[in-house]
C-alpha cells in the first residue's frame, strides 16, 4: 500500500494543554475529512502536516518524504496546497495580485506561465470577472474564494484545507465540492470541518478527532453505523430527563429524534453520519475529565450518559 | 441630450428580455472599479462595429485587430475618465480613432498623446447640428459630395477629429482640410435646405 | 426621436465592407446613438466573427490580467521582500524607532537623544526580524510559510530590507544630534549582533519573545551604562564605552560573526514555526 499522507504517535502542547495527543493517521488519496468539534485540535494537526508548525513528538511521513528533514521539508511545500482555517490575505492587493504573488512564492517564475495559471485557479472558484477587485472591496466568503484559489495553484498532489466552506454560499459551495472532488482523484485531499453533512457527501474515509486524539477512521457509513440500534423516534419532549437519552431534538415533522440507548419497543430509525458523531462527541463529553466538559450542554450530557453506561 | 440617452436606454432593455442587462454606462461604472465581466460585456456588444468601422480606414485587417484590442485595453485603463456626458459608444469610438491615428503615425507618440487630450473636446456647434440631422438625410448630403470632400466630412464631423488629426490620417495638408471642410458644409447646407 | 433603423442588408453589407460610402456615414453616425442596432450587428455575426472575437479577447485579458502596482516585481525575492506590505509597514516602524524616538528624547535634553539613540537604533533591525519571521504579523504569513520559498534566506532578506532602510536614518539622527563623529557607526555592531543572534536562534526558539527579552537587556544594559557615567559627561563616556572600547566593539563583532555563520550554515532550511 502506498501511503502518502501517514504519522505515527503524532503530538503538539501548546503551554502544557495537549493540542493533538497522539495521532496516528494512515492515507492512501482521495479526499479525507477530519471532523470534529472546535478545540479537537483539527487545525493544529492541519498545521503540522501543512510543515507550518514543528510538532513537538512523533514522526510523520507526506508523499514519502520526512517533513522533519529540510531538504524533504521543500520537496513537501513544492506539491502542498494549504488554505489556512482564517486566511489572511492584503487588503491593498487585487484578488489577481494575490493569488500571482503565492504563485510567485510558490516558485512559478514564467510569467506568462503564471499568468494562466492564475486565471485558472481564479475562474476555477468562480471569480474569472471579480479577479482585479481589491480585496477590501470583497465580501468575507469572496475573500475566502481568493485564499481557496491560490491553495490550488499548481494543482498540488497533496491539498490541505481548513474549514474551505466557511462563509461559503450553496452555489459556491457545490463548486467546492466538484473541485476537491476532481483534486480527490488525482491526489490527496484532507479537509477538515464541522459539516457532517458536507463529508458524508464529499470523503471516501472520515476521521473524528476528540481532544486531540482521532477516535474514528473509515468510511462516513461506517461512521453512521456505529450509531446502529441507537437513534429511535419518539414524542417524548426533549426537556423531560430520561434514562438512555444521550441527545434529541425536534424533527422537522414536529416528532423527538434520539440517540442513545432506546428503550425497549421504541421506534428505531436508520442513523445518519450526524447521529453517528454526535454519539462519539457525546460519549466523548461524558469519559473527559470534569474540567474538559465545556458548557452546561456538556455536563447535561454527561449525566446522561452516566445513566446510559449503568445501563450498558 | 438626456432624451436621446433615456430613449437608448428603453430600447435596449426592450430589446434584451428580463431587464437585468446593465446600460453602458452601468458597465462603464463598474469597468471603473475593475470589474473585469463588465469589460467582456462591452467588448460582445460593441467590439462588432468598432471592428466593422475601424476596417473601414485601415485595410491592414491584422492592424485593425489591434487597434480594436487597444481601443478595449485604454477603456479598460481609463473608464474612470469617462464623464457620463454623452453616449458610452462615442466615448469608445472616440479612443479607437485615436488609437488608430497612433498606429498611423507612430514616430511621435508624445505629441500624440497630448493631441488625444486636446481633442476630447466637442465638435462645434455647426457640426453639432449637421449630426443632429435625420441619419438618412445626412447619408443623402454627404452623398453628393466628391469623395474628397466626403472623406475631409467623415473623419472631422463623424470620427470627431481635430483638423490636424484629419490632415494626418488622411496625409493632406491641414489647411486643405479646413478649405475642403468649408466647401462640403456650403454644399451640404444647400442640399438639406 | 425617429424611429429610424438600419436594414439586414445594410447592416450585413456595413459588416463585410461591402456598403457603399454614403450608406456607411449613415449608419456608422446611427450605430453610435442607436444600442438596438449595435446588438442586431452583434447577433448576427457568423462562425469567424465568433472567432475572432474570442481570440481578440484573449489579447486583450492577456494585457488586461497584470498583476497592480503593489505586486508588479517580477524576482521572487524582490516579491517577498518589497513586495509584502506588512514588511513595508515593519520598515516604517523601523524608521519611526531610530529617527524619531532619539530626535525627540534630544529635544528634551541631550543626554537623553544620545541615550535614545544608542536604546533604540540597534533595535530597527531586530523588528524586520520579528516582522519577517512571525505569521502572526504578515496577514498571509501562513500561507507564505506553507510555500517553498519559506527558508531562512527569505527571513534574511527580509531582516536586510528593514535593516538598511533604518541604518542610513540612524547614521542621519546621528549627524543631526550632533554627536562626536566616532558614536556616529558605534550603534551599528550592537544593532547587528542583536539582529544576527535573533535570526541564528530564531528556527529553535519563539522569536516574538527572543527579540523582546533582548531589547530589554539592551536597554537596560544602555540605560545602566547612563546613570553610572553620570558625574562627567555621559556623552562622551557612553561613546566612549561604545566606540573607544575596542573590546566593547570586538565582543560585538565576534557576536554578530559567530550568528552569522549559524545562518549561512543553515540558509536554505524551510522555516516553520512552533507557536500557536
Amino acid at each position: 500500500m502506498n501511503l502518502t499522507v501517514s504519522t505515527h504517535a503524532l503530538a503538539k502542547h501548546f503551554g502544557g494543554t495537549p493540542a493533538v495527543d497522539g495521532v496516528d493517521m494512515a492515507v492512501v488519496g482521495g479526499v479525507v475529512g477530519l471532523l470534529g468539534p472546535n478545540g479537537a485540535g483539527k487545525t493544529t494537526l492541519l498545521r503540522m502536516l501543512a510543515t507550518v508548525l514543528v510538532p513537538d513528538r512523533g514522526d510523520t511521513r507526506l508523499l514519502g518524504l520526512d517533513p522533519a528533514r529540510p531538504g524533504d521539508r521543500l520537496g513537501i511545500r513544492r506539491q502542498l496546497g494549504y488554505l489556512p482555517q482564517e486566511p489572511g490575505l492584503y487588503p491593498g492587493f487585487s484578488a489577481f495580485d494575490l493569488v500571482d504573488y503565492v504563485a510567485v512564492l510558490k516558485e512559478m517564475s514564467d510569467r506568462n506561465a503564471r499568468r494562466d495559471e492564475v486565471r485558472r485557479v481564479l475562474d476555477l472558484v468562480g471569480l474569472s470577472d471579480d479577479m482585479h477587485r481589491r480585496i477590501r472591496t470583497l465580501s468575507g466568503g469572496t475573500r475566502h474564494r481568493v485564499a481557496l484559489a491560490a491553495s490550488l495553484l499548481g494543482s498540488p498532489r497533496l491539498l490541505l484545507m481548513d474549514e474551505p466552506a466557511a462563509g461559503l454560499d450553496p452555489e459556491h459551495r457545490l463548486q467546492l465540492r466538484s473541485i476537491l472532488s476532481e483534486a480527490g482523484t488525482r491526489g490527496t485531499v484532507i479537509v477538515a470541518t464541522h459539516h457532517t453533512a458536507e463529508a458524508a457527501a464529499l470523503c471516501q474515509q472520515v476521521m473524528v478527532m476528540l481532544g486531540g486524539r482521532v477516535c474514528f477512521t473509515g468510511p462516513p457509513a461506517g461512521l453512521a453505523a456505529l450509531a446502529q440500534d441507537k437513534v429511535w423516534v419518539d414524542d417524548t419532549p426533549v426537556s423531560v430527563d430520561r434514562a438512555g437519552r444521550v441527545q434529541s431534538w425536534v424533527t422537522s415533522e414536529g416528532r423527538i429524534r434520539n440517540i442513545g440507548e432506546p428503550p425497549a419497543g421504541a421506534d428505531l430509525v436508520e442513523p445518519s453520519i450526524d447521529d453517528g458523531y454526535l454519539l462519539l462527541t457525546s460519549r466523548h463529553e461524558a469519559s473527559g475529565p470534569a474540567g474538559r466538559s465545556r458548557a452546561g450542554v456538556g455536563r447535561r450530557l454527561g449525566r446522561r450518559l452516566a445513566s446510559i453506561g449503568g445501563g450498558r | 441630450m438626456v432624451l436621446n440617452r433615456t430613449g437608448g436606454a428603453v430600447a435596449q432593455t426592450g430589446m434584451d428580455p428580463g431587464g437585468a442587462e446593465r446600460t453602458d454606462a452601468e458597465l462603464l461604472a463598474a469597468v471603473a472599479r475593475q470589474d473585469r465581466g463588465a469589460l467582456r460585456m462591452l467588448y460582445e456588444r460593441h467590439e462588432p462595429w468598432i471592428m466593422a468601422r475601424v476596417a473601414r480606414r485601415c485595410a491592414d485587417r491584422q492592424m485593425a485587430e489591434e487597434v480594436v484590442q487597444d481601443t478595449f485595453v485604454a477603456v479598460w485603463r481609463s473608464a474612470d475618465r469617462y464623464e457620463g456626458r454623452g453616449e458610452v459608444a462615442a466615448w469608445m469610438w472616440g479612443i479607437a480613432i485615436h488609437e488608430l491615428l497612433h498606429r498611423l503615425r507612430p514616430r511621435k507618440p508624445l505629441l500624440d498623446r497630448l493631441r488625444m487630450i486636446r481633442s476630447d473636446t466637442l465638435a462645434s456647434a455647426e457640426e453639432q447640428v449637421l449630426l443632429g440631422v435625420q441619419h438618412g438625410e445626412l447619408g443623402t448630403a454627404m452623398g453628393g459630395l466628391s469623395p474628397e470632400l466626403g472623406a475631409v466630412v467623415q473623419a472631422t464631423v463623424l470620427d470627431g477629429l481635430t483638423t490636424r488629426e484629419a490632415a494626418r490620417l488622411l496625409g493632406i495638408p491641414a489647411g486643405t482640410v479646413k478649405t475642403r471642410m468649408m466647401r462640403a458644409k456650403a454644399q451640404m447646407r444647400e442640399a438639406l435646405a | 426621436m425617429t424611429e429610424w433603423h438600419v436594414s439586414a442588408p445594410q447592416l450585413e453589407a456595413f459588416r463585410t465592407g461591402t456598403i457603399g460610402r454614403t450608406h456607411a456615414a449613415s449608419v456608422e453616425a446611427h450605430l453610435v446613438s442607436c444600442a438596438g442596432c449595435r446588438q442586431a450587428l452583434a447577433a448576427g455575426a457568423d462562425a469567424g466573427g465568433l472567432e475572432r472575437q474570442d481570440r481578440m479577447w484573449a489579447r486583450i485579458a492577456d494585457a488586461v490580467d497584470r498583476p497592480g502596482p503593489q505586486a508588479r516585481f517580477e524576482s521572487v525575492w524582490a516579491r517577498a521582500t518589497f513586495g509584502s506590505p506588512p514588511l513595508a509597514g515593519a520598515a516604517v516602524v523601523a524608521l519611526l524607532l531610530a529617527l524619531a524616538v532619539p530626535l525627540l528624547a534630544d529635544a528634551m535634553s541631550p543626554r537623553a537623544g544620545v541615550t535614545a539613540l544608542l536604546a533604540f537604533a540597534p533595535l530597527a533591525p531586530l523588528l524586520g526580524v520579528v516582522a519577517a519571521f512571525r505569521p502572526s504579523y504578515d496577514p498571509a504569513g501562513e500561507i507564505t510559510l506553507a510555500t517553498p520559498v519559506a527558508t531562512m534566506r527569505l527571513v534574511l532578506l527580509r531582516t536586510l530590507v528593514v535593516a538598511t532602510a533604518s541604518i542610513p536614518i540612524g547614521l542621519l539622527v546621528a549627524v543631526l544630534l550632533p554627536v562626536r563623529t566616532s558614536l556616529l557607526v558605534g550603534w551599528v555592531l550592537p544593532g547587528l549582533a542583536l539582529c544576527a543572534v535573533t535570526l541564528a536562534v530564531g528556527t529553535r526558539v519563539e522569536v516574538g519573545r527572543l527579540a523582546i527579552s533582548l531589547a530589554l537587556g539592551w536597554g537596560v544594559l544602555v540605560s545602566m551604562l547612563a546613570r553610572d557615567m553620570h558625574r562627567g559627561s555621559t556623552t562622551a563616556a557612553l561613546s566612549d564605552w561604545v566606540v573607544n572600547q575596542p573590546a566593547t566593539q570586538i565582543t560585538f563583532a565576534l557576536v554578530a560573526l559567530a550568528a552569522g555563520l549559524v545562518l549561512a550554515a543553515r540558509r536554505d532550511d524551510p522555516v516553520a514555526w512552533s507557536e500557536p
